[in-house]
């Protein structure tokens, strides 16, 4: 019964991985999906238009770190990961990006501020700053988890347990000096 | 410390959550939706893109309810879970297919100026969709294989520890 039991938690934490990953993929999907359906077609060189992607991409910041977490979750869960270099390399660009839309925010919000309204001028101020905020923060945290996401030793010993168990080999064991 | 009342109490919360997110969205949906206009050709076009504009908060309920079957080893729900994920592929495919002619018809009355965030919504709508009949399949075939493997797995298990006795007591 108990043989039964291991045996299903082992398949279904694996199952529950992969699901995992498509879920995380789904979260990010959208939101970038959504960033892009909002833009105005795309032009690199016009301040405002670099302006309102950054502050479109920090309404989305927190579901992008929630997708993260999700990933780096899964990754932790699923451990003999080939996934964890490709999802470094994810979690590195976002940390990257957040970084560039706090910086086009604080520049171009300069530039964009001298067309805003008098009676505009301070939500435009407000949601700015708010932008700010919450990219420093969700870069913080991505460096969190990029950190958290490295290899660590166990991560490699559960790894070579993982082998021996599948090539049925027994585990090393050290010999008790005489 | 854990008492086994707390875990049971953290279980029906987290399906609570679960639910309540998925019921939330579908009543919002359905109010946005209704009443039905299956004939109308922007209707249905409209409703396509409510429900893929809402994959974010389905893809977190369905993900609470995987992981909290998987901590409390909720076997029994992982499976009917898993079928009505295939289920739902069925819909979502018949959707996602009357969706793309819609926007080939609607694509032609759209006023002049307004075709650009006609094709934004499509594609977005179509690429949550593709996504969301992709995920219905796998997630459906990925959990409810794991639940047979899980059961096979065993079965093979206790075989060969039979067959180990058996071969002891001859001997």
């Amino acid at each position: 019964m108990k043989a039964r039991a291991v045996a299903q938690r082992d398949s279904l934490e694996t199952a529950l991985a992969k699901v995992g990953y498509w879920i995380a993929a789904g979260l990010i999907l959208d939101q970038l999906v959504q960033v892009w359906s909002s833009v105005d077609g795309f032009d690199l060189a016009v301040p405002a238009w670099r302006f309102q992607v950054a502050l479109l991409f920090s309404g989305k910041a927190l579901v992008l770190l929630l997708g993260a977490v999700v990933a780096v979750a899964t990754a932790r869960l699923y451990r003999p990961s080939r996934q964890t270099p490709i999802l470094r390399g994810v979690l590195v660009l976002a940390l990257v990006g957040c970084l560039v839309m706090a910086g086009v925010l604080a520049a171009d919000g300069a530039a964009v501020a001298y067309t805003i309204p008098g009676a505009q001028f301070r939500g435009f101020t407000a949601s700015r700053l708010r932008g700010i905020g919450l990219l420093i923060g969700a870069a913080a945290t991505f460096w969190g988890l990029v950190r958290v996401v490295r290899p660590l030793p166990e991560d490699s010993r559960g790894m070579e347990e993982a082998l021996n168990r599948s090539t049925s080999t027994p585990p090393k064991t050290t010999q008790p000096q005489p | 410390m854990t008492s086994s009342t707390t875990l049971r109490g953290l279980r029906v919360v987290l399906y609570a959550v679960s639910a309540l997110i998925l019921v939330d969205q579908v009543t919002e949906l359905a109010i946005t939706a209704l009443p039905a206009r299956l004939s109308d050709m922007q209707w249905r076009f409209g409703l396509f893109g409510l429900f893929a504009g809402r994959a974010t908060p389905f893809l977190l309920a369905d993900g609470l309810v995987l992981a909290t079957a998987l901590i409390f080893e909720d076997s029994r729900l992982i499976r009917p879970w898993a079928i009505l994920h295939l289920i739902l592929a069925l819909p979502l495919a018949v959707g996602l297919a009357v969706f793309g002619l819609d926007v080939v018809q609607l694509g032609r009355t759209v006023r002049t100026g307004a075709e650009r965030g006609f094709a934004m919504a499509a594609v977005r709508a179509g690429v949550m969709g593709l996504f969301g009949l992709a995920y219905c399949v796998m997630a459906g075939l990925i959990v409810f294989r794991a639940t047979r493997k899980g059961a096979r797995r065993h079965a093979a298990d206790s075989s060969e520890q039979s067959l180990l006795v058996v071969t002891k007591g001859r001997s």
